[in-house]
């Protein structure tokens, strides 16, 4: 885990961009973001989150195909690595660990939580 | 395809990014930015979408997006100043007393300079908290003989004190005088109240006009009527602790003494309390009394022109034209009264600290020239200290030539070693600051004693002095580091690491220099404090 170094909206974007598979460029990646989400994203943020996890090696990423909005400029389509997807099913497993062990230990707690 | 009203997006902001951004980063952004524009045409209106676009690519710039920004840059060089710190250190610790010379004589000297600084700046501020100081002005008074005016002048100076009729005199004719104020010279009086007896000596009778002329702030009273009535007093916040502790003593009585030649024995109300008098004020005082009580004790002097016991101050209206008033002064006089030898002058308020000529004055004078020679002590003082730590920091580089030309063959530039030798030299600089606060603290005391002034660091050291004092240090810092470190950076790395030193020679000569001129301003000094000392 500490290894990873995966923020939060980073895991976001990674897992945005695991989702959307061959569509995932910065535009559809931040309207799908901002969907799920719902609030309003910068390309910034977007574009450094993406431009980080690929130095990490989280994702790689290759020019596709331009359409007529982008005035002929090629998208960019990220890929998911295969160590990202090591990572995200690492962290869903922390994550459900912890929660299996509150509704063990404490059930009003977990109760509490839900609710919440 | 093309639309005769094609919507574009703006340029600028392109063109903008186009310098900031990484290049292989623009073909994507700038199709993903234009997209969105597009985008936001279609929802909103085209203006709105426009300043989205240059706001989106505004909100761009994030350093891993940004040019020619490594990301662990500063890793690096951190090693490299920790290096610098370590060996700075290094060379403090080594060479003890060396260190110690060099950071307590420079804090000597900016402590020294620094209370000089303070000194000619209480000088210098004396009566500048009132408000209306540029239109306040007093009177002098004189007497010409009929020939040779300048001997006469000199035998027979101009007075401040003096008679009490040109007060109203002045008022009556001369529209421009807006408020007269006159008090009386320093009187005596004991003040009993209860068990407590106190001989007051600096006590003035005054004009019910003082407040509203001088900026003293009254902390209870009516500024316009607490000196009106005879025998009402206007105690300082210390005084009235003196007599009444704690106790609101408005409305109570001293019992007052009489006043030689100025008033009868009697009870004095409590009009008013006023904050203290600052002590860069040209005159001060414990208390004051109402000059009706003066008045009524002795009516028959207020229209006498020969007697001398009043100080008369005056406010001016905005348009007041001094030279022009001087010319208006002899017939002005001829009309009022009759001696013809008698004249007066007038003194702005700026210039009766440290610029009058006039005697009997109600308080202190400063001396102009006595500031003039204490900045120049001040400053011989401080450049004596820089001088010093040039010296010695020249006179040690020869032992640093080896490490210079070792950090060159690794690989040094000219221009780090420069920043490392001034870094150095501002470590000790900064030091030396430490102690120069501590010698300034010590002294403080003295300084007060000395001086008799109520000197306060933090009237000093306030936000318009603070750029000053930082910009001094900084200076000095890099006056005394600058020879230091642009002589070592200069060294050739092969003629160094085999022994020879070839700058050497300038250098001596630059220190014989230095030091001859060091030596030469300080028996200047000493030669001159031992001749005013012996005069």
């Amino acid at each position: 885990m500490k290894k990873t170094k995966l923020g939060e909206f980073e895991e976001l974007v990674l897992l945005t961009v695991a989702t959307l598979q061959a569509n995932a460029y910065g535009v559809e990646i931040k309207r799908e973001l901002e969907y799920r989400l719902k609030e309003k994203l910068s390309v910034g943020s977007i574009q450094s989150a993406l431009k980080r996890m690929e130095e990490k090696g989280f994702l790689t990423s290759e020019f596709g195909e331009t359409t007529l909005k982008r005035g002929g400029k090629r998208k960019r389509i990220y890929t998911t690595t295969s160590y990202a997807h090591k990572v995200l099913a690492e962290m869903k497993e922390i994550r459900a660990g912890l929660w299996d062990s509150i509704a063990a230990t404490v059930g009003t707690v977990a109760h509490e939580l839900k609710v919440i | 395809m093309m639309q005769p009203t094609e919507i574009n997006p703006p340029e600028w902001p392109v063109k903008f990014l186009r310098f900031f951004l990484k290049k292989e980063y623009l073909e994507e952004i700038e199709g993903d930015m234009e997209e969105l524009f597009f985008d936001h045409v279609e929802q909103f209106s085209q203006a709105k979408a426009k300043r989205m676009y240059a706001w989106e690519m505004l909100k761009l710039l994030r350093p891993i997006l940004l040019k020619n920004v490594r990301h662990t840059p500063t890793l690096n060089q951190y090693a490299m100043f920790k290096n610098y710190f370590k060996i700075a250190w290094r060379n403090l610790v080594k060479k003890k007393a060396y260190s110690v010379i060099n950071i307590f004589g420079l804090g000597l000297g900016m402590a020294c300079c620094f209370l000089i600084f303070m000194f000619v700046q209480d000088e210098l501020s004396y009566d500048n908290y009132h408000e209306k100081g540029d239109r306040i002005y007093r009177v002098t008074h004189g007497y010409k003989s009929a020939k040779d005016s300048e001997e006469s002048a000199k035998a027979n100076p101009f007075w401040v004190w003096g008679n009490a009729p040109i007060g109203p005199a002045l008022l009556q004719n001369f529209p421009e005088i807006e408020k007269v104020v006159q008090f009386s010279g320093r009187a005596d009086i004991l003040l009993t109240y209860e068990d407590k007896k106190y001989q007051e000596d600096g006590i003035f009778f005054m004009d019910s006009t003082a407040f509203e002329i001088f900026s003293w702030p009254l902390v209870r009273g009516n500024p316009k009527t607490v000196l009106a009535a005879p025998y009402s007093i206007v105690l300082t916040e210390s005084t009235a602790r003196k007599y009444f502790g704690d106790a609101d003593p408005i409305g109570k009585s001293l019992q007052g003494s009489e006043a030689a030649g100025r008033s009868n024995a009697g009870d004095y109300t409590v009009t008013g309390i006023m904050k203290d008098v600052p002590s860069n004020s040209h005159f001060r005082f414990n208390a004051l009394l109402s000059m009706s009580t003066f008045k009524k004790s002795r009516p028959d002097i207020f229209d006498e022109w020969g007697y001398v016991d009043s100080y008369t101050y005056f406010l001016v209206k905005e348009q007041f034209n001094a030279a022009a008033f001087k010319q208006k002064i002899p017939a002005f006089l001829s009309r009022v009264q009759k001696d013809p030898n008698y004249t007066i002058s007038i003194e702005p308020l700026k210039d009766v600290y440290l610029r009058t000529s006039a005697q009997r004055q109600p308080g202190e004078t400063g001396s102009l020239p006595n500031i003039y020679v204490f900045s120049i002590i001040g400053i011989f003082i401080l450049v004596i200290a820089i001088i010093n730590f040039m010296n010695l920091a020249t006179a040690r580089s020869m032992e640093r030539g080896k490490e210079v030309g070792i950090r060159k063959s690794i690989g040094a530039e000219r221009s780090s070693l420069i920043f490392q030798f001034l870094g150095e030299s501002f470590i000790i600089v900064f030091l030396s600051v430490l102690v120069a606060v501590l010698i300034i603290f010590a002294a403080l005391p003295y300084m007060i004693d000395f001086t008799g002034k109520e000197l306060v660091i933090l009237r000093f050291v306030n936000g318009e002095t603070i750029p000053f004092l930082i910009g001094g240090v900084l200076l000095i810092g890099l006056a005394a580091g600058s020879y230091p470190a642009l002589v070592l950076s200069g060294f050739t790395p092969a003629l160094v690491l085999k022994g020879i030193t070839r700058s050497a020679a300038g250098g001596v000569n630059l220190r014989r220099g230095l030091v001859i001129f060091q030596f030469s301003l300080s028996i200047a000094l000493i030669a001159g404090t031992i001749i005013v000392y012996s005069q």
